[in-house]
């Protein structure tokens, strides 16, 4: 894998407007993204996650340019050199998003319902004029077999097909194209639990087949911890902290990775911790409370977070942390409470002797 | 994690038995729960988890007889309510819309849904809904009913219940409304409260606040709390007992510890290797396939298709529970035939 | 993976495979049996009155001098002793001595057979061809009026047939234009959003804010008296669509705000659609089946409005007739009491309204296949 970069996101700021009365003022801002910058790596994983209205979503469309960008660049490589790719015009960004591709959440509204699977995974390629119908058929097909779908299902309509399935679909069409980058937002949060992991595991296996590149947005920690190499953690539009996925979960910088590390629920009933859990809720984005956003929630909040905006910092190894305390602040990781993992991992013990009382807790 | 006694009669606050609730749609009928048994004790927190379509929500709503009709009913089975006096009410044979059932639902049996904004009507405040469910079931006046509800909004853990009584349920967020529901469903001291996917559409850090509370509560009502959730962590931490549904059927049910620690059934072991867990590298090993639609269930066991142990009874017959101590699977690997039976 | 492996297998076992949308929706509609029938009823009045002058025994506007306020004629199979093939009685006369009105009775000696794709007066159809054949009629001398005469002796079944002729085709045609101009309206004002919208929604508050039927009363009336009738005609269906685009705006801008922000919208976009693409090849198809269900229930409101200008005096002129037009002759309460067979064209406009609005009701059923 390399460690090429391929996707470079600079201080990138979505302002909404809020707008009143008949006239449409705009009366307000809705700060949905504020300045925000990472980079994504060829062959790379980086997770986005946060609580909703977080602004991961918005994130995730504005690289795509779904949603256009109020301030900051977006930084693509094309021919070996990265190019700011805010400026392009609709031709300049036609090529640019046959390398930037995106999956979506719900696997309903994400195709048309009047098309046929042959015609949703072929509309990218119709659009930008790729090949004859003979070979786009032939393209169709490749990739329905790619996705693990039967090519012989393509002349049916998308209301035909279970959510684990449509979502293979939305897979195919995304790799119509031979994209190098893919926005996955939420791209399993909408399916059952074991259909889920299925579309998980489609999708690290095509990472590696086809060396793509994720930003993988998710709320799930676990989803996210599972398929990321990196993650970044969003709370109200600003970026708290960035590092790889073990050094994140194993020992967090930021009080929010702490909270949101403690509150997943653990699958294991004997699972013993402690939970300090987060009170009150998010503040709104229109109106962001004075200094550090996060102030209100946190337990290690001090006088000078009212007053001073913590920068998102550069600290040991290959991480940032955006908080004042960093460096002083003890914080707990992930732990699952002293349980040992689950049997269900293990190779699967002999289900007929009726008897057995393997796996009991210790 | 309590280590209540076992099946004892007096115990049992809720039990049901071969309840079957079908629907009648245009793609013909729909066996959403077809014959299930289970007993909810008293003081404890019951799981039921499945997938979509399993029949989990499907089982809450003819616990409280909120099944639309006329498209769907309960067919056949009893649910048995172990009342105050001692003597059980039978829940299915009473009229959906009659004075028992209508006392039942809020006085004895509480419910909280996914939803919270749904729930809650829109044009009153929430002092005006829980004010209502009050008076509406207690003979208390008008005044006395609002600082009880005030109280209640106190307890939920809303910030400024004197104020907060009269906001609409759009001024607040999808955790403090799934608070208020909270609230309104404990107004009258339920025995039982039924709790489907409570924290679904929460974050995770409201949801963790969430099912502290109720765990809080539950201990303070002396109640038994029906967790109906998809989210196997979510079991893990809240259940004393679960019970898994595929398809409309248990397929299994024991102590929290057994299901997670010895499931037996292969759609348990499936459902929880198919679950990503922090710290463990492994790769997921997920249930092949998908959930047929109910139009093409198999005639056999329901998860055959599916199953990496299948074997050729189990595309014949549908199987039986095998209970092994209070633990119990529907599964043709624990007859005592198994060994000889030719494994596909 | 075998879930794909299984799945065709699952799928030709299912019930519907390879059905594409309007498929679902022509099944779920057929399942509304009052529905169809409202959608075939239509069909065939809107054929019969397409061709009204083919279908009318006589011209709309042929007096026949001796026969005033006939009432109608009973098409009969029994002359009393035997069944014979369908036949009508003539009328004689005879004069009331109490009242001094002329009554007619049927004169049971003149018994005239019902003949089809009879010659009669000449006309062409559809101003294409020109011929004498009708579809029905009686042998000289006798007459044959199905829903009696009017004042002036002329049939009423001919002026109802070319009454609706003018209603039910303007109420037709203006929904068409007001479909057309609320569909692009409604697009654009959806899609841009921004100044657009805000332009589009005002116009259409203000317009929606003016009293309805003194505008329509006074937009008729500024159409030149010296006007041909066919020039009134499109002018009263302009007016009509006129005011009637904005509900259709209205929808299309609701339905266009949803489905932008669709996520296979964005899919196309993200692939490098242009906004056109998008506008015609995912959202206006998707909004067709909404803007069929509300263009369906808009022709019944037009029909009514063209019936209450003419009945007022301010629609269509004479020669030309219409159903309003031909209720001004049932204005007065002698009328009601002694020739009650006047109101046929309220009766076709009931009935045309209500199937219209049965079919719509289907339709709007159908129009979301997912939802049971």
């Amino acid at each position: 894998m390399s460690n090429e970069t391929v996707l470079q996101v600079k201080e990138l700021k979505k302002y909404f407007p809020i707008r009143k009365g008949i006239f449409k003022r705009t009366v307000g801002w809705i700060r949905a993204v504020d300045d925000v910058s990472f980079s994504v790596s060829q062959g790379q994983t980086l997770g986005l996650v946060g609580e909703s209205g977080c602004g991961k979503t918005t994130t995730g469309r504005c690289i795509l340019r779904l949603y256009e960008p109020t301030a900051g660049s977006i930084l693509y490589r094309l021919d070996d050199q990265l190019e700011n790719i805010v400026e392009f015009n609709h031709a300049e960004m036609k090529r640019v998003r046959q390398k930037l591709q995106i999956i979506f959440q719900d696997p309903f509204s994400s195709l048309d319902p009047r098309m046929t699977v042959h015609d949703i995974i072929a509309e990218p390629l119709r659009i930008n004029r790729i090949g004859t119908r003979a070979q786009q058929s032939d393209r169709v097909e490749e990739l329905l077999d790619l996705v693990g779908l039967n090519a012989a299902q393509m002349n049916r309509y998308p209301h035909e097909f279970s959510g684990g399935q449509r979502q293979r679909i939305g897979i195919a069409r995304a790799l119509a194209l031979n994209p190098e980058v893919i926005v996955c937002d939420e791209p399993v949060s909408a399916l059952d639990v074991s259909v889920q992991a299925q579309v998980l595991n489609l999708l690290m296996d095509l990472q590696e087949r086809l060396n793509l590149a994720y930003l993988f947005i998710a709320h799930d920690l676990s989803v996210v911890e599972y398929i990321s190499e990196r993650v970044i953690v969003m709370y109200l539009g600003k970026i708290v902290e960035i590092a790889d996925a073990t050094d994140l979960y194993e020992s967090p910088r930021h009080p929010y990775t702490e909270a949101l590390l403690g509150a997943i629920p653990i699958p294991d009933p004997l699972a013993k911790r402690t939970r300090k859990p987060l009170t009150g809720t998010v503040p709104s984005a229109a109106n962001p409370p004075s200094g550090c956003n996060f102030r209100t929630r946190c337990a290690y909040a001090q006088d000078v977070c009212a007053h001073e905006e913590p920068p998102l910092m550069h600290i040991a190894g290959d991480r940032s942390v955006a908080c004042h305390f960093a460096d002083e602040l003890e914080l707990t990781g992930f732990s699952r409470g002293g349980a040992s993992r689950l049997p269900v991992h293990s190779a699967l013990p002999d289900l007929t002797g009726a008897s057995s009382t393997e796996g009991s807790p210790g | 994690m309590s280590t209540r006694p076992t099946t004892e009669q007096h115990d049992t606050l809720l039990r049901v038995r071969g309840l079957k609730t079908h629907f009648r749609t245009e793609q013909g009928m729909i066996r959403a729960v077809d014959g299930i048994d289970f007993e909810i004790r008293r003081g404890e927190t019951f799981g039921i988890v499945g997938e979509s379509g399993c029949g989990k929500s499907v089982t809450a709503y003819s616990i409280m007889q909120l099944i639309e009709r006329p498209q769907g009913d309960i067919v056949s089975g009893s649910i048995e309510y172990m009342g105050e006096g001692g003597r059980p009410i039978e829940i299915a044979a009473l009229d959906p819309n009659g004075p028992d059932m209508r006392n039942l639902r809020g006085n004895e049996i509480g419910m909280i849904f996914q939803e919270p904004m749904t729930s809650l009507n829109p044009i009153y405040t929430i002092g005006n809904q829980i004010v209502e469910a009050i008076v509406l079931h207690q003979r208390v006046s008008k005044v006395e009913a609002r600082k009880r509800a005030i109280e209640l909004l106190d307890r939920v853990g809303l910030s400024d219940p004197q104020n907060q009584i009269d906001d609409y349920p759009h001024q607040l967020s999808g955790g403090m409304r799934q608070r208020v529901m909270i609230a309104m469903a404990l107004s009258c001291n339920p025995r039982l409260l039924i709790a489907d996917e409570p924290t679904t559409a929460l974050d995770v850090t409201v949801e963790a606040q969430i099912l502290d509370l109720m765990r809080d509560l539950q201990q303070e009502y002396d109640m038994s709390i029906m967790l109906i959730t998809h989210n196997l962590g979510v079991v893990a931490e809240n259940c004393d007992r679960v019970m898994v549904m595929y398809l409309g059927k248990v397929i299994e049910e024991g102590s929290a510890v057994d299901i997670f620690y010895n499931p037996r059934h292969p759609y348990t072991r499936g459902l929880l290797a198919s679950i990503p867990q922090i710290g463990l590298s492994s790769r997921l090993m997920p249930i092949d396939g998908a959930v047929p639609m109910m139009q093409d269930i198999p005639q056999g066991c329901y998860f055959a298709p599916r199953c990496p142990h299948v074997m050729a009874i189990c595309e014949d017959e549908p199987p039986m529970f095998f209970p092994t101590n209070a633990q119990r699977a529907k599964c043709w690997l624990y007859s005592a035939e198994a060994p000889q039976q030719h494994v596909k | 993976m075998s879930e794909a492996a299984r799945t065709p297998a699952k799928l030709a076992a299912g019930k519907q495979q390879g059905l594409s949308q309007w498929d679902l929706m022509y099944i779920k509609f057929r399942r509304h049996r009052l529905a169809m029938f409202s959608g075939v009823f239509l069909i065939l009045v809107y054929i019969v009155i397409l061709f009204a002058e083919f279908f009318s025994p006589y011209p709309t506007n042929e007096k026949f001098g001796k026969f005033v306020h006939t009432p109608p004629m009973p098409i009969l199979f029994w002359d009393g002793s035997t069944l014979s093939r369908p036949f009508v009685y003539g009328y004689k006369q005879e004069l009331d001595i109490e009242t001094f009105q002329r009554t007619y009775v049927a004169d049971t000696t003149q018994k005239y057979y019902l003949k089809f794709f009879t010659q009669g007066s000449e006309y062409s159809l559809l101003g294409l061809v020109t011929t004498d054949i009708h579809f029905f009629g009686v042998d000289e001398p006798g007459l044959i009026f199905l829903f009696g005469t009017d004042r002036f002796g002329q049939d009423v079944f001919s002026r109802v047939l070319t009454g609706a002729q003018v209603t039910l085709t303007a109420g037709m045609l203006s929904v068409a234009i007001s479909v057309v101009l609320g569909a692009v309206l409604g697009t654009l004002s959806g899609y841009y959003g921004g100044v657009v919208d805000l332009i589009v929604q005002r116009v259409i508050e203000f317009l929606s804010s003016i009293p309805r039927i003194p505008l329509w009363m006074t937009l008729a009336a500024v159409m030149p008296t010296d006007w041909s009738s066919v020039r009134i005609y499109f002018g009263i269906i302009t007016i009509l669509a006129f005011l009637g685009w904005m509900g259709m705006a209205r929808e299309v801008r609701g339905k266009v705000l949803i489905l932008r922000s669709m996520d296979y919208v964005m899919a196309a976009k993200a692939g490098g659609a242009s906004s056109a693409y998008n506008i015609f090849k995912h959202m206006l198809p998707n909004a067709l089946s909404h803007i069929i269900v509300v263009a369906t229930l808009a022709v019944p409101v037009m029909i009514i409005v063209e019936t209450s200008l003419s009945f007022l005096g301010f629609g269509i002129q004479p020669p030309m007739t219409s159903l309003g037009a031909l209720l001004r002759e049932a204005q007065n309460v002698q009328s009601v009491v002694n020739f009650p067979w006047l109101f046929s064209p309220a009766i076709v406009i009931i009935v045309t309204t209500l199937a219209f609005n049965f079919l719509g009701d289907g339709l709007r059923d159908a129009a979301d296949p997912y939802s049971q």
